[in-house]
C-alpha cells in the first residue's frame, strides 16, 4: 500500500511539472504576442509590399523590352505603321502590362505616337509634367551616339540600352523606361543614328498597387502622400533622391494575431499538453494501481503460501506427535499385556500349586492320615479353588468392562452393611490385619449394583492388604454430601510416587513400589469402571512409604441420578 | 539333622512344604518374606533355603542381592528358588544371583525331595572335604 501512495506522488509531481511548464510556455507566448508579434507580421508585410513594388518596377523594362526587341517594330515603326503601332506596341503594353502611358520616338527625337490610359493620342505634345520623359529620351539617344562617334571606351551593346527612373509625373509615383526599338535578329538592321526611342509609364498608384496588394496579401494597400500613415508603409523613393509618397495600408489590429492565430494554436498546445499529461498521467497511474495491485496479490499469495506451508508443517508435525504418542502407547499398552500375562500366569500358578501339592501330600500319606487332616486339606483345596475362581472372575469381568457388556442391575442396598460383609470375608482371608470402620455416617440405603459394588470394596480391601503387609490396621470412614456416600480406605502401607498416581487406574498399570507383590494390575481398573457406571468417582492418595487412601463417592439415587443432573 | 528355611508369602504353600519336607524327615523354619527370611538365615544358619520370589516387603531375588552384596557368609548356604514365575528373565536372574537351583510351582514334591538330596550330598562331601583340609 505504501509502494502505491509512492508512485501516486510520483505521477502528481510529473503531472504538476507539466502542468507548470505548459503554464510558462502560455505566459511566454503572451508576452511574445502582445510585444513581438504584431512587429514582426508588420516587418513581414513591409517585405512583401517592397518586394511587390520592386518586382513592378523591374518588370517595367522587360515589358517594354518584349515589344521593342523585335524586327517587325524596326521596320513598320520606321515606315510609320501607325495602326501596327496601336496594336502591337500602346494596346499591347496598356491592355497586357497594364502600362498607362505608351510614347515613340523617330531618329530626331519627335514624338511620332503617344498612348494615355489606352487612349491614342493624336496632340502629340508634352504636358509641363510629362517633361522627365523627354530627360529619358534623351539619356538613351545619348548613349545611342557613343555608338556613332564612340570615345575612348568601347560603344554599348545597342540591345543593352535602356534608362529607367522612378519620378512623379503629375504628382504621381511612376516607373518610366525608355528603350531603342531594336531588331532581334541579324535579318534586319538599324542605320546607327537613324534608332526610334520607345517609352513606357506605368503609374504605381493605380494598377500596380493592386497588383503588390494581391501580391502582398494586404486588401487596404494604397498609395498615399500622406506621411502619418508611416507605420504600416514603405516610401516609394524616386530615383533622384526624394520621396514620393507611401505605399501604406491599414494595419493589423494589436493582439489580432494572438487572438486569430497564437491563442488558438496556444490553446490547442495546452489542450494537447493536457490530453497527453492525462493520458501519461492516466497510463501511469493505472500502470502504478496494476503494479501495486498484482504487488499486493503477490504478498497475499506468498502469505498464503507461508500460511499454507507453516499450516501443513504443523499438521504433519501434530501427526507426527500423534503417531509417536500413538506408537509409545501401543508399547506401553504391550508392556502391561506381557506383563498381565506374567502375573496372571503367576496368580493361577500360585492356587493350583496348593491344590497341587495338598493333592500330593493327601496321596502321600493316604496310609496313616486322619480325617481331620483330608478336610484340612480339602479346606485348603477349596479356598485355592476359590480364589482362582475369583481372579478368573476379575479377569472376565474387566474383559466385559471393557467391552461395555456389563449392565448393572441397581438395587435398594445398605451400603455399609455390604462392606461389613467384605471386610468379614477378608478377615476370614487374612486374620493379619484389622478394619476400622465408621460406617454410621451412609444413608440407609443407596441405589447401585450388589455383585460389582461388592467387587469394588473386595478389591480395595483386599489391596489394603495386599500392600500394607507391615500395617495391620486399615480405616474405613464414611461421610455424606450432596447426595453422594462417600467411604474411605486407608492403609499404613507401602504407597506409591506421585507420578504413579495418574495412571493407577490404567488397565495392567502397577505402580513400580508394588514389585515382588503379587497382582494382575487389574483390580483397581475394575474399581474405577465400576464406580464410573454408576456415576461415581474414586480418588486417591498416596506417598511412598505412607500408605495410600482410596476415597470411593457413590450417588444415593443411582447410577442415572448424575448422569441425568449432568445432562441438565 | 538338616535344616530348611522355607520363605513363601503364602501360608498355605508354607504349610504344605512344612509338612512335606518334616515328613521325609528334615528340621524346618518358615519365614513369610525376604525381610523374614533374611533374620531366620542369620539367626538359625539352616543349611538349605527353598525360596519364593513374588513376596512383599523383600521379594527372592533381592533377598539374594542382599546376601550376595552384604552377607557374604551366607553365600554357601544353597538356595533352591520355588517360584510361580515361570518365564526364563527371572529363572536366569535367580540363577546368576548364585540360586543352585529354581523350581517353578506347582511343586513337585518329589522332584523338590531330589534336589535336596543333591544340595545336601554336596555339602556333606563340601564337609568332608573341608575336615580334609
Amino acid at each position: 500500500m505504501q509502494q502505491n501512495i509512492r508512485i501516486t506522488s510520483h505521477v502528481t509531481i510529473v503531472l504538476t511539472l507539466l502542468t507548470a511548464l505548459t503554464a510558462f510556455l502560455l505566459a511566454g507566448f503572451m508576452w511574445l504576442a502582445s510585444t513581438k508579434v504584431d512587429d514582426i507580421a508588420l516587418t513581414r508585410q513591409k517585405g512583401y509590399v517592397e518586394q511587390g513594388l520592386d518586382e513592378q518596377v523591374k518588370a517595367v523594362q522587360h515589358e517594354l523590352e518584349s515589344v521593342t526587341t523585335w524586327n517587325d517594330a524596326v521596320l513598320l515603326v520606321s515606315k510609320g505603321a501607325h495602326q501596327w503601332i496601336v496594336d502591337n506596341i500602346g494596346t499591347w503594353m496598356h491592355t497586357y502590362f497594364n502600362h498607362d502611358r505608351t510614347y515613340v520616338f523617330n531618329e530626331r527625337d519627335e514624338l511620332v505616337f503617344a498612348m494615355r490610359d489606352g487612349q491614342d493620342i493624336a496632340a502629340l505634345t508634352f504636358s509641363e509634367d510629362e517633361k522627365p520623359v523627354a530627360a529619358l529620351r534623351d539619356n538613351v539617344r545619348a548613349e545611342l551616339h557613343k555608338r556613332i562617334a564612340p570615345g575612348d571606351a568601347a560603344p554599348p551593346v545597342i540591345a543593352g540600352i535602356f534608362s529607367e527612373q522612378i519620378l512623379a509625373i503629375s504628382g504621381r509615383p511612376a516607373v518610366v523606361s525608355a528603350r531603342p526599338i531594336v531588331p532581334s535578329t541579324d535579318a534586319v538592321s538599324v542605320d546607327p543614328g537613324k534608332e526610334f526611342i520607345a517609352i513606357a509609364v506605368k503609374f504605381l498608384d493605380a494598377g500596380a498597387v493592386a497588383k503588390i496588394a494581391r501580391y502582398a496579401r494586404i486588401e487596404t494597400l494604397h498609395f498615399t502622400t500622406d506621411p502619418a500613415e508611416s507605420t504600416a508603409a514603405i516610401p516609394v523613393i524616386a530615383t533622384a533622391g526624394s520621396t514620393l509618397g507611401y505605399m501604406a495600408w491599414q494595419p493589423i489590429r494589436p493582439g489580432l494575431m494572438l487572438i486569430e492565430q497564437i491563442a488558438p494554436a496556444g490553446i490547442a498546445g495546452i489542450v494537447v499538453a493536457m490530453g497527453v499529461v492525462i493520458f501519461l498521467g492516466s497510463g501511469l497511474r493505472k500502470t502504478s494501481i496494476d503494479l501495486s495491485e498484482s504487488r499486493l496479490a503477490l504478498m497475499r499469495h506468498r502469505d498464503q503460501l507461508e500460511e499454507t506451508v507453516t499450516l501443513r508443517t504443523a499438521e504433519i508435525e501434530r501427526q507426527r506427535e500423534e503417531l509417536d504418542r500413538l506408537l509409545a502407547q501401543e508399547r506401553h499398552v504391550n508392556a502391561l499385556q506381557r506383563q498381565f500375562v506374567t502375573m496372571a500366569s503367576h496368580e493361577f500358578r500360585t492356587p493350583l500349586a496348593i491344590i497341587d501339592a495338598a493333592a500330593q501330600r493327601l496321596s502321600r500319606t493316604k496310609a496313616t492320615q486322619k480325617p481331620e487332616y483330608v478336610e484340612e486339606k480339602a479346606a485348603q483345596i477349596r479356598s485355592a479353588v476359590l480364589r482362582m475362581v475369583d481372579l478368573m472372575e476379575s479377569i472376565l469381568s474387566a474383559g466385559r468392562l471393557e467391552t461395555g457388556k456389563t449392565t448393572l442391575k441397581p438395587e435398594r442396598l445398605s451400603l455399609a452393611e455390604l462392606i461389613e460383609t467384605c471386610c468379614a470375608r477378608q478377615a476370614d482371608i487374612r486374620e493379619s490385619h484389622t478394619f476400622h470402620r465408621d460406617l454410621s455416617h451412609l444413608p440407609q440405603t443407596i441405589l447401585a449394583d450388589r455383585a460389582t459394588i461388592e467387587q469394588v470394596f473386595t478389591n480395595l480391601l483386599s489391596n489394603a492388604i495386599k500392600y500394607a503387609p507391615k500395617a495391620p490396621d486399615i480405616h474405613i470412614r464414611s461421610w455424606t454430601k450432596n447426595g453422594m456416600s462417600y467411604v474411605s480406605i486407608k492403609d499404613g502401607g507401602i504407597g506409591m510416587d506421585a507420578e504413579d498416581l495418574p495412571k493407577l487406574f490404567q488397565p495392567y498399570y502397577r505402580a513400580r513400589s508394588a514389585t515382588g507383590i503379587a497382582g494382575t494390575g487389574i483390580g483397581l481398573n475394575i474399581v474405577k469402571q465400576i464406580i464410573d457406571l454408576h456415576g461415581g468417582s474414586i480418588s486417591v492418595e498416596s506417598a511412598l512409604g505412607r500408605g495410600t487412601t482410596f476415597t470411593v463417592a457413590l450417588p444415593n439415587k443411582g447410577p442415572l441420578a448424575n448422569i441425568i443432573k449432568r445432562a441438565a | 539333622m538338616i535344616t530348611v528355611l522355607c520363605i513363601d508369602d503364602e501360608a498355605d504353600i508354607r504349610q504344605l512344604i512344612v509338612e512335606e519336607l518334616t515328613d521325609a524327615g528334615f528340621a524346618t523354619l518358615e519365614a513369610a518374606n525376604g525381610q523374614e527370611g533374611l533374620e531366620a538365615i542369620l539367626t538359625y544358619w539352616p543349611d538349605i533355603v527353598i525360596c519364593d520370589i513374588s513376596m512383599p516387603v523383600m521379594d527372592g531375588h533381592q533377598l539374594l542381592a542382599e546376601i550376595q552384596m552384604n552377607h557374604a557368609e551366607l553365600f554357601n548356604i544353597p538356595f533352591i528358588l520355588l517360584s510361580a514365575l515361570t518365564d526364563k528373565d527371572n529363572v536366569l536372574t535367580g540363577l546368576r544371583a548364585g540360586a543352585a537351583d529354581y523350581l517353578t510351582k506347582p511343586i513337585d514334591f518329589d522332584l523338590l525331595l531330589a534336589k535336596l538330596a543333591g544340595c545336601i550330598a554336596r555339602l556333606e562331601n563340601d564337609r568332608a572335604v573341608g575336615r580334609a583340609l
